[in-house]
């Protein structure tokens, strides 16, 4: 981010329009976290696609791309269906080895890692930078990298009943597989996989009906709950998790009580960039929706959604996107945008926390709103506003007339 | 007092988990339930109901059981809640195995005798309460706890794995392509207008279905995606078992990823059991009392692109045609008029059923039943008998029954009772009846 052009004011990249012309079928454009690349999958014929990025396409074409990424890095890689063998396929280079299916392709922040699932023969794992785990299992679902990239994990199957078999199921067929290897414990589901910024692994597991608990890289708490949602890190010895008690929902640290205080609901509870706070989506009465820092819920309330919070880099601040009476808004410690909006995307701070910036869309299209204020461009299409590093300028990708522009603009130039 | 007599049937769900708990896990289960969940609608229902037997002849099991009054509403009660009640919970194992055939195989929690209480009471929920004892206890037919336990990891009902299900769009869209030019099914797309959530039965055996509710989506050029990942199943299997902990993740999987996708509403197809699950039942026990973001019922969608003009027909069905009103979209949701602007649009020759709409008969299929699965198949197809004859009344060749589950226990009725009609999904009949612009065939 530091290193991406926070001078040149406007940039056509593309001409979006002509792809309409030249190819039998455009999927969705997705763009580069820098703005520099816009790329969709294009058909060049019925049933033969590839990946095209700026214009240019790869020689190669395939029978399917999927989960075309633009990585961190400047590469572009995706998943492609070739002779009828899944593989991945990184700057037009395609791994050695292919799958009987590929899916789910990630990368890590630093883009040391890239990984997806694969399925080879009846077993299933994840192949990490082009090298398959050693050991693979009746199922491998979902995947996560840690933020170094150096672990890869899923849920895995590692027992395999025969259908209808209820009380071998009961006695727990799943657990989590780091790096190939899986936790010594079986679960009858195990869900909410996270890694500490050093690569510890947490999950909620389920025992049984009614009971939950956590597992940190496989080892069990003693405490047990009657349910439970997603565990979070809060540092690396310290794990958060909301719980059901007899009281409401409430959150726990590492087992024991963190909040005095018990909702109708409570989750996606979110800890500050410093790690001193905490902030939750909680429903402190049937349907009132709202946020909750360190266990204080906002005063305001929303009556249909309220999405996970986000913390300004300083950690003073907190907002989330809200609905209430069928529209989407934002709010910023409890006071909500006068505005609303058919959607609105999650918003970001500026890096001092003055300033609060999301994509929103009414009637089919899309606009900047700046501190609630609507921007003055209206866009076919749009991505998420991003501040500079010094917090005085916004990138905005967007297409404007069948053209991709990359523009970087000043605060006052959004709304003037 | 009439005798409680049923023949024999087993289902290891409930009578294995039985032999295998210690008795000391019913109390615990029942205590749990009666102290810590069931509200004041349970005490005030059991202190206002009078016995007065206004319900007894609303319900298809007791009508189709030549008046036996233990299968009366009120009765199902009595025998099972109301026994807890009485016994303050001290219950054998024998006795759960009563309570566990009348709550899973006699009542299809279709409320209709609600509407005939004078005071309202709510017998589908007094019988959750039983079924969710039950599960507690782990006494819960097989087919239905094989179903839940799938969900409770995979959010689908038959244990897919997640290629499975990216594959099986993959191929679809290309027979699609056999049709219609450039047809596309997005997975994951994001920022698409629709989520469109398919029932776990579409994926593996019933494709054609997904298949025509692809090409419906194509043609009226709606901006559309599925999941690619878990979350795409609607089904929630778990409702049947009263698994409230895995109900709740499943309707919060598919709002996630709805908000993840950044989508404008989710549109399922045709379901009763999801649609209560996902719109309100399962909802509400996560504190939601308005949806978060908009939830369509396959009756809603279809409606907005018939009458928007999206979607046109092309040619009406001259056949006698007859409705079947699910309980769960229709007494429960009130879509019925919706509904048969629907069957209008594609039938020359629409019959109703009587009684219809609100007060229409449960097909005996719902609120689990059928996926109770074999063992309890002919209680539901006695059951069904009020149903069979409703249809025959109608002298119609075709059943409309927008819900799979519907749709499935028709197709049983008619052949036992060799009703002799096709029984349609409105997505099958829409996508064979629309017209589709000569630009776009392939």
């Amino acid at each position: 981010m530091f290193n991406w052009d926070w001078e040149t004011k406007e940039k056509l990249v593309c001409d979006v329009s002509e792809y309409n012309d030249k190819f039998c079928l455009v999927h969705e454009f997705i763009v580069s976290p820098d703005g520099e690349k816009i790329a969709a999958v294009v058909e060049i014929e019925d049933k033969r696609v590839t990946p095209c990025i700026n214009g240019k396409t790869w020689d190669d074409t395939f029978e399917r791309v999927c989960f075309l990424r633009l990585i961190t890095d400047g590469s572009v890689a995706c998943l492609v269906l070739k002779n009828y063998e899944w593989t991945m396929a990184k700057d037009e280079v395609l791994l050695d080895e292919t799958f009987d299916y590929a899916w789910n392709l990630q990368f890590s922040k630093d883009a040391s890692c890239v990984a997806f699932n694969v399925k080879k023969g009846d077993s299933y794992g994840v192949c990490v930078n082009g090298k398959v785990w050693d050991n693979l299992f009746f199922d491998a679902r979902d995947l996560f990298i840690a933020p170094d990239g150096s672990k890869t994990a899923c849920y895995v199957r590692t027992k395999n009943p025969q259908l209808l078999d209820i009380f071998s199921f009961k006695e727990g067929v799943w657990t989590v597989a780091v790096n190939g290897i899986a936790w010594d414990k079986n679960f009858i589901s195990v869900y909410g996989l996270t890694f500490s910024s050093q690569g510890r692994a947490a999950a909620t597991a389920r025992l049984s009906q009614q009971e939950f608990t956590v597992a940190v890289d496989g080892n069990l708490w003693n405490e047990i709950f009657p349910n439970a949602w997603e565990p979070v890190f809060v540092n690396e010895s310290d794990i958060c998790v909301p719980v059901k008690t007899e009281k409401g929902w409430s959150l726990v640290l590492n087992g024991k009580p963190l909040w005095n205080k018990y909702f109708v609901q409570l989750w996606h509870q979110t800890v500050s960039p410093d790690g001193k706070k905490i902030a939750a989506v909680v429903s402190p009465e049937f349907g009132k929706w709202t946020v909750a820092v360190d266990g204080v819920a906002w005063t305001r309330t929303f009556s249909q959604a309220v999405l996970p919070p986000q913390f300004s880099p300083d950690g003073k601040k907190v907002a989330s996107v809200v609905r209430e009476n069928n529209l989407w808004t934002v709010a910023v410690d409890g006071v909500a945008w006068n505005e609303g909006f058919e959607r609105v995307w999650t918003p970001q701070f500026s890096p001092d926390g003055s300033h609060i910036v999301a994509k929103a869309e009414r009637q089919g299209v899309f606009f900047i709103v700046l501190d609630g204020k609507i921007g003055k461009d209206v866009f076919d299409m749009l991505w998420e506003p991003v501040f500079s590093p010094d917090g005085e300028k916004i990138l905005v990708r967007c297409i404007k007339n069948g053209k991709y522009y990359r523009k970087i603009l000043s605060i006052g130039e959004i709304l003037r | 007092m009439v005798k409680f007599e049923r023949k024999p049937v087993t289902d290891i769900g409930i009578d294995e988990t039985l032999n295998r708990i210690d008795e000391s896990k019913i109390k615990r289960a029942i205590d749990w339930v009666l102290k810590r969940e069931a509200s004041a609608r349970l005490k005030s229902f059991v202190e206002t109901c009078m016995r007065c037997g206004m319900c007894t002849d609303s319900c298809h099991h007791y009508l189709a059981h030549e008046g036996d009054p233990t299968y009366a509403p009120a009765a199902k009660v009595k025998q099972t809640i109301w026994d807890i009640l009485n016994k303050k919970g001290n219950v054998s194992k024998d006795e759960i195995k009563k309570y566990a055939r009348i709550a899973f195989s006699e009542c299809n929690l279709c409320r209709r005798c609600v509407q005939f209480c004078p005071f309202g009471i709510d017998i589908a929920y007094l019988i959750s309460l039983v079924r969710r004892i039950c599960c507690l206890i782990g006494a819960v037919p097989q087919y239905i706890q094989d179903q839940a336990l799938s969900h409770m990891q995979t959010t689908n009902m038959l244990w897919f794995r997640q290629d499975e299900w990216l594959d099986t769009v993959q191929w679809l869209e290309d027979e699609l392509r056999a049709e219609v030019k450039n047809a596309r099914i997005p997975l994951g797309k994001k920022d698409a207008e629709v989520l469109y959530l398919a029932h776990g039965l579409e994926a593996k055996y019933m494709t054609g279905l997904l298949t025509n509710m692809a090409k419906i989506m194509n043609v009226a050029k709606i901006d559309w995606t599925m999941p690619d990942c878990d979350g795409w199943d609607y089904t929630n299997k778990a409702f049947y078992a009263q698994d409230h902990e895995t109900l709740q993740k499943v309707v919060r999987t598919h709002y996630e990823v709805a908000f993840k996708l950044n989508v404008k509403r989710i549109v399922m197809g045709e379901c009763g059991h999801a649609y209560r699950t996902g719109i309100y039942e399962g909802t509400r026990l996560m504190g939601w009392k308005e949806n978060p973001i908009p939830y369509l019922h396959g009756v809603e969608f279809f409606y907005e692109l018939l009458k928007s003009g999206k979607i046109k027909i092309s040619q009406k069905i001259k056949e006698p045609v007859t409705l079947q009103d699910p309980c769960n979209i229709i007494r429960y949701r009130g879509l019925g008029e919706k509904l048969r602007y629907i069957v209008n649009t594609l039938c020359e020759n629409f019959i109703e059923m009587t009684p219809k709409d609100d007060h229409n008969y449960c097909c005996s299929a719902g609120g689990g039943m059928i996926d109770a699965g074999p063992p309890w198949k002919m209680a539901r197809i006695e059951g069904g008998r009020i149903k069979a004859e409703q249809i025959r009344d109608t002298g119609a060749k075709i059943v409309i029954a927008p819900c799979h589950t519907c749709h499935k226990g028709i197709e049983d009725l008619n052949d036992y009772y060799k009703l002799g009609v096709h029984v349609k999904f409105l997505t099958d009949m829409i996508a064979e009846q629309m017209e589709i612009p000569e630009e776009m065939r392939a």
